[in-house]
């Protein structure tokens, strides 16, 4: 069953995207003691994405559409918005990228839509953190010297690039349940 | 009398399937009236309830056909939101019927959906709250409730909208006597008072009695009537011949009081009895190494059990957990029960014995819950544990379901195991044989 | 008002308004560089956590631990002690709002407050979900660690079954709640494109007026001194 684009957003997926949210915040907390071992601003996000990412691809699996993501996230933003509002803005930013490869795709139906979905959103978490830490650090002498070393492309391309391999795996282990739930009866999903 | 609720000629079959697991059924509903339905798990009582409500097809897919009706107009071209403006809904879990954290927030939750003028749900909400036995809980967080306390706030929370009928799948399912008696007392004020209500329930016990009609609900038809039981029957309380296997002194945890101390033989039975929150789960969890005693001492199989972790604890003990749904890891029935060190036939013996070997390829979530507690069941005995725990194993199973577990547990006994159970259906601690602790 | 009365008073200021500032407070560790303007947020940050949070000590050992490493590190890093100082001082900015906001606003302040800015009723309904529901998501997944356990897995040492032992089971009871909470949502008659009333609407109050005037006259104050510095 193919769900059209036009088709209006129902109180069942705006309740699935609520508890994908909840899904996030979870492996959030989970990870945050692997995450403050990471001392690069950004890169913390290297440890959430193979988890993040399983519910995020569950999601978007589910809810096929554009603004899927924006639900998930957006909701995640605007909680964790009241600790910071950086991290908010890392995270819009990383569901901008998102949406922005589901706009391109007409959706989240396709299994390669949803890796590449997942790669932009961490990768785009890892250099808006990054982004956001150096910011942080401009200002003084030794701070701007701190931020002119970060922002070198030898130091921040990989670090986006292990920030998007992260969230590969966690695709992969998504639609591994994604599989598993089909399984079971228990999603009606497109794959 | 008229009736409210009128269902003719109802059937249902699951997406997928051809196979109707209700059909051509009959009931109505008059004001007044408490209807009860009672049955087998798995023999569509809960489907009758959803098709009532119309939870089915609309969130469930699947080809339902026959008539419900409200007072003469036909329900099914209404939605459950539109519906619950005549219907009352209590759903098993009331967890997911609740969605703030605080109980008076709770109740304006559902009369704010209403739009409802904030003056009339103040005055709204004290009624409810005072006919509901809740107002001295009026500020509480939902989280301190019991269950019994959760149990009503969801009615009261339900019935906000004052609907003429009212629907409760199991609501007696882990209510103790005193929780169980105030909902049951509630509920035939409710009917006095006029309101419709259709109860499903397995503990014939507390609510037979008030029923103004039953009927049974066995393969997907309702008969007029209560299921006829499985035989009850009661073993005498089997002599403690074997060695002690476990050994506990004043265990102390928070603010219970003194907990009783246990001494566990080889081949016994023992029943923790007791009402909601006085500490049954807790003690289960003390000899399971889940919580850290306060003080007192724990002996297993002659070793101090306080020095040893919850997985070293688990080579000797078992634990049978209330929700199944935890304890279920693997991929296929067969999987679940095949853990490293099994013995594929032990393995294949222990499906047997628990009917769950045409299943033994099934995804373990795809289960029905009776199915899926026998199969935690199958996973802990597989281990070959010297000592089993069971936490409300009772709730929810239909009396051949339930029998099957007996059977396997009787076995486990009969080789020396030691059997450590909490439940609220005293006919199983008695078929177990078991020797009463109260707490 | 004194102390003791503190923490009811900051539980009852708005919650827009407690945003705002904290918004602002964030913006003021990014943007100030004087010494005694982090000084002086940092002393009544500090001051109304202290006052209104009931900090754990070893919560406060731990952030102190951390700040002392983070001060050392860059101070031998940098060779410059004031510049480590300082960013110090501006990481507590960072931090305090973020542990005071929430302590500090009910969950359903926040979303009366949401509803009071008009935000779409979904997202209003997503966020009472996600806080609803986290909890209980977290107590499921605890109860799937201890079935772990009480099988001989202890997930904290074996990072590599936490996909088979924690997140398969607990996505399956995520996926069993999203269906049953949609059905408990219209069995109380939820619906997201119907207008809802608020037993409780979002008013100014005298309280928030002194609020509003005090955390300006920090600021003030703090502008101040990054000004003559």
């Amino acid at each position: 069953m193919e769900k059209s684009m036009a088709q209006r957003w129902q109180l069942k997926d705006y309740v699935f995207a609520a508890l994908m949210t909840v899904g996030l915040a979870v492996t959030a907390k989970v990870t945050q003691p692997f995450a403050s071992a990471i001392p690069l601003p950004g890169a913390t996000t290297i440890a959430w994405a193979p988890f993040a990412a399983i519910f995020l691809t569950l999601g978007m699996a589910r809810l096929r559409r554009s603004g899927a993501v924006a639900l998930m996230a957006g909701v995640l933003a605007l909680i964790l918005g009241i600790i910071s509002w950086t991290i908010s803005a890392f995270l819009v930013a990383a569901l901008l990228a998102a949406e922005l490869v589901g706009l391109v795709s007409g959706g989240f139906a396709g299994k390669t839509t949803r890796l590449l979905a997942n790669m932009a959103f961490f990768a785009a978490t890892c250099l808006s953190g990054w982004f956001i830490g150096v910011t942080f650090l401009r200002g003084t002498p030794v701070g701007d010297l701190a931020a002119q070393w970060l922002t070198q492309p030898w130091v921040l391309a990989p670090a986006a690039l292990v920030s998007a391999l992260a969230g590969a795996v966690g695709w992969w282990l998504g639609e591994q349940i994604v599989f598993q739930l089909q399984r079971a009866g228990k999603l009606d999903v497109a794959r | 009398m008229d009736s409210l609720i009128a269902v003719r000629g109802l059937g249902f079959a699951p997406p997928g399937k051809d196979r109707q697991i209700l059909h051509n059924v009959q009931l109505t509903l008059a004001p007044g009236e408490i209807v009860l339905v009672a049955g087998p798990t798995g023999s569509g009582k809960s489907t009758l309830i959803n098709a009532v409500a119309g939870v089915i097809p609309a969130h469930t897919g699947g080809c339902l056909e026959g008539e419900v009706s409200f007072a003469g107009r036909s329900l099914l071209p209404l939605s459950v939101r539109e519906r619950a403006r005549h219907i009352g809904t209590v759903l098993q879990n009331v967890e997911v019927q609740i969605f703030t954290d605080r109980v008076r927030e709770e109740v304006a939750f559902g009369l704010e959906n209403l739009n409802v003028s904030p003056e009339r749900i103040a005055a709204q909400m004290g009624e409810l709250l005072a006919e509901f036995g809740l107002q001295s809980q009026r500020d509480w967080p939902i989280a301190r409730l019991s269950a019994g306390q959760k149990q009503r706030l969801v009615l009261a929370c339900v019935l906000a909208m004052d609907q003429p009928v009212l629907l409760l799948d199991e609501p007696f399912a882990y209510l103790d006597r005193a929780g169980a008696q105030l909902l049951l007392e509630l509920l035939v004020r409710r009917a006095h008072g006029g309101q419709a209500i259709l109860l499903v329930e397995h503990r014939l016990d507390l609510v037979a009695a008030v029923a103004h009609r039953s009927y049974c609900c066995a393969e997907g038809t309702l008969r007029p009537g209560l299921p006829q039981g499985v035989e009850a029957t009661t073993a005498p309380v089997r002599p403690a011949a074997g060695p002690v296997v476990l050994e506990s002194r004043i265990l102390a945890y928070g603010g219970y009081p003194p907990l009783p101390d246990l001494t566990v033989r080889a081949g016994e039975t023992v029943l923790l009895k007791g009402d909601n929150g006085c500490g049954k789960t807790t003690l289960l969890k003390l000899l399971c190494g889940l919580l850290r005693p306060a003080g007192g001492s724990l002996t297993i199989l002659g070793k101090d059990a306080l020095k040893q972790s919850v997985a070293e604890r688990s080579r000797t003990l078992g634990f049978v957990l209330q929700n199944p749904n935890h304890q279920l890891f693997a991929d296929s029935v067969a999987g679940e029960v095949a853990q490293p060190g099994v013995a594929p036939e032990f393995a294949e013996q222990l499906l047997e014995q628990l009917n769950l070997l045409p299943e033994r390829e099934q995804h373990p979530q795809s289960l029905s819950q009776g199915q899926k507690r026998r199969l935690a069941l199958a996973a802990v005995l597989a281990r070959r544990p010297r000592i089993c725990l069971l936490d409300e194993i009772t709730v929810g199973q239909d009396p051949r379901s339930l029998s099957l577990m007996l059977d396997a547990l009787e076995a486990f006994t009969g080789k020396g195991g030691a059997l450590i159970l909490t439940s609220h259906d005293p006919q199983a601690a008695s078929r177990l044989g078991a020797r009463v602790v109260a707490l | 008002m004194s102390l003791a009365k503190l923490p009811q008073f900051l539980g009852s200021v708005n919650p827009l308004l407690k945003i705002a500032l904290s918004i602002a407070l964030t913006a003021c560790a990014f943007a100030l560089k004087s010494v005694w303007a982090n000084v002086l947020l940092v002393g009544v940050l500090l001051v109304l956590t202290f006052v209104s949070v009931r900090v754990e000590a070893k919560s406060v050992v731990g952030v102190g631990a951390f700040l002392l490493i983070f001060t050392a590190l860059t101070g031998t890093l940098s060779g410059d002690w004031g510049y480590a100082g300082l960013g110090a001082a501006r990481l507590l900015v960072l931090i305090l709002p973020a542990l005071l906001l929430p302590a500090t606003t009910a969950p359903g302040d926040l979303v009366r407050a949401f509803q009071a800015v008009r935000l779409p009723p979904f997202l209003v309904l997503s966020l009472m979900l996600t806080w609803r529901f986290l909890p209980v998501i977290q107590q499921e997944a605890q109860r799937i660690i201890e079935a772990n356990l009480l099988r001989g897995v202890d997930l904290a040492r074996r990072p590599g079954l936490w996909f088979s032992g924690l997140f398969t089971p607990l996505i399956f009871r995520i996926v069993s709640y999203a269906d049953d909470v949609t059905v408990g949502l219209e069995t109380r008659g939820y619906d997201p494109e119907s207008p809802r009333s608020t037993s409780q609407p979002l008013r100014w109050r005298p309280g928030d007026t002194l609020f509003a005037l005090g955390a300006a006259a920090l600021l003030i104050a703090v502008g101040g001194l990054e000004w003559t510095a």
